[in-house]
């Protein structure tokens, strides 16, 4: 696989995380349309991508690429087969972040930016992100008010000042979308339910995304906005190319996992310890092909 | 040997710029290449059809470009997707087994091998055979543009190819190709790296039919 790492801080990679007859050669030409048939391909270098999508929890004036990452997603994308997988890592999972120790995950993006992020994550899943995308708070949600809100499916219900939830879909702006992926307290499972709604966000953001790309001119219109919103270390041509390689993953066809833990205490913080063993083999199984046979186990 | 008649010329004419007068110019280009005018083959029987040139359009643009710059993609987009009508469809060579690479040319090689794995849709060879004369009739490229401050990145471009074959024996049949490809810049120019295509066979006049019910239904 091609491990060519780039890093983007991004509004919403979130977001982007986005009739056939017989020959008819010899046929008697009577009917108005007598055969149709399709064929569709896409140049994805390698063919599997892997997205690392960062949330960061900057503040106003805070350095976006060293905060904390509040939500953290690791994504395959299989634009050949149209396969993807999802894998939400819990921003407190305790794991060693390389040249600094032990510490929660969330903190890598703090000591070294995206590029540390992804070498802790590869560090836990064994699958080393061929890019990284950083999006803010304020970035988020441009991005969803480009993409026309979302519409996400959320389990539970629950009122929060800027947003009320309620259990099946919800039509989502930008505002109320960045309380969705935020929220944890509200949530049964905490940090955990917190991990599966963004990833349920990715899923029904990218299902958003390819409806809007019907749209004459969309995808350029989003791939562009994206490069409005964002700081980028990616090539406008590469950029392009990644966006239809997201844009070509069918969700129906994506699975989506978050990595178990047991809470516990690392001096005085309160942590997860990840499994790394279902980490490994959820790696193992989905790098190749970001197909994920056998579930989250 | 075969004659292909409708090959003899395929002109690739630029396109609409969004400027009026050029759109008049072009639709007196586009008025005149219907004209009907006949097509010869080696002593096979007349193909009695206009002639249509590529026509291409910006139709949107992602991002800035000069009026000169969107020009320029506008011609160089056309001429790639002209290039790939006239070897895959237009030019003739399938029928004698050629080498299916040639079709792909304006293809990036991992677009261009899976382009030649669906070739029944991606090029003209399942009639290629049996037609004596081929002459396209619409050749239509829509291009939505995706510029960075470094100039044009990436297009989808929505393809049109409608052909009229004659067979031997007289027989008439209309070959549509429609779908969208995607297009990025690279060293070589514009190149095709990835493709969404459908090809339809009928008679003489079902495209132009099922768009005017189409016009009449929007």
């Amino acid at each position: 696989m091609r491990r060519l790492r780039r890093w983007v801080t991004l509004s919403i990679s979130l977001a982007v995380l986005a009739v056939v007859v017989p020959d008819s050669g010899r046929q008697q030409f009577r009917a108005s349309l007598v055969a149709v048939e399709g064929a569709s391909g896409l140049d994805t270098g390698d063919g599997v991508v892997w997205i690392l999508a960062l949330g960061s929890d900057a503040r106003p004036g805070e350095p976006v690429l060293r905060s904390r990452a509040d939500a953290i997603q690791l994504v395959g994308v299989n634009a050949r087969t149209g396969d993807s997988t999802v894998i939400g890592i819990p921003r407190d999972s305790y794991v060693d972040i390389p040249g600094h120790g032990r510490d929660k995950i969330n903190a890598s993006l703090v000591y070294g930016g995206p590029e540390l992020a992804a070498r802790a994550v590869a560090g836990l899943v064994g699958i080393e992100p061929d890019y990284v995308f950083t999006t803010s708070f304020v970035g988020f949600q441009r991005m969803v008010f480009v993409l026309g809100g979302v519409n996400v499916y959320s389990p539970d219900s629950y009122v929060e000042p800027l947003a009320s939830i309620r259990r099946g879909f919800n039509d989502l702006n930008g505002v109320e979308s960045l309380v969705f992926v935020r929220e944890r307290y509200a949530l049964p499972d905490g940090d955990f339910d917190r991990s599966r709604n963004q990833g349920r966000f990715l899923t029904d953001g990218l299902r958003a995304l390819r409806q809007r790309a019907d749209e004459p001119g969309a995808l350029e219109r989003l791939v562009y906005s994206f490069t409005q919103h964002t700081d980028i270390d990616v090539g406008p041509v590469e950029l392009y190319r990644l966006a239809r390689a997201v844009l070509a993953v069918d969700p129906r066809r994506t699975s989506r996992c978050v990595l178990d833990g047991s809470i516990g205490m690392a001096g005085s913080e309160s942590v997860v310890f990840p499994d790394r063993q279902q980490a490994r083999s959820l790696g193992r199984r989905a790098g190749r092909d970001a197909k994920l046979e056998g579930g989250c186990g | 040997m075969l004659a292909v008649a409708g090959l003899l010329a395929v002109p690739l004419l630029g396109g609409c710029t969004g400027d009026a007068q050029q759109e008049a110019e072009q639709e007196k280009e586009r008025t005149s290449a219907r004209t009907p005018v006949p097509t010869s083959g080696s002593g096979a029987p007349r193909l009695v059809v206009g002639e249509a040139p590529v026509r291409a359009r910006v139709v949107r643009v992602a991002g800035d470009l000069t009026a000169a710059e969107r020009t320029q993609v506008k011609d160089n987009i056309g001429r790639v997707v002209g290039d790939w009508f006239d070897a895959a469809y237009l030019g003739g060579e399938l029928r004698d087994g050629a080498d299916l690479a040639a079709a792909f040319e304006v293809f990036t090689p991992a677009a261009a091998q899976q382009a030649a794995r669906q070739a029944d849709v991606t090029t003209g060879r399942v009639l290629a055979a049996e037609l004596d004369q081929v002459v396209p009739t619409t050749q239509r490229v829509e291009a939505a543009v995706f510029a960075s401050g470094r100039g044009p990145a990436g297009a989808t471009a929505k393809v049109t190819l409608v052909l009229v074959g004659a067979r031997n024996q007289g027989e008439q049949v209309e070959q549509v190709v429609r779908g969208e490809l995607f297009l990025t810049v690279t060293t070589d120019g514009w190149r095709v790296f990835g493709f969404d295509l459908s090809r339809s066979v009928g008679e003489v006049g079902s495209f132009a039919r099922a768009e005017k019910r189409a016009e009449g239904g929007s």
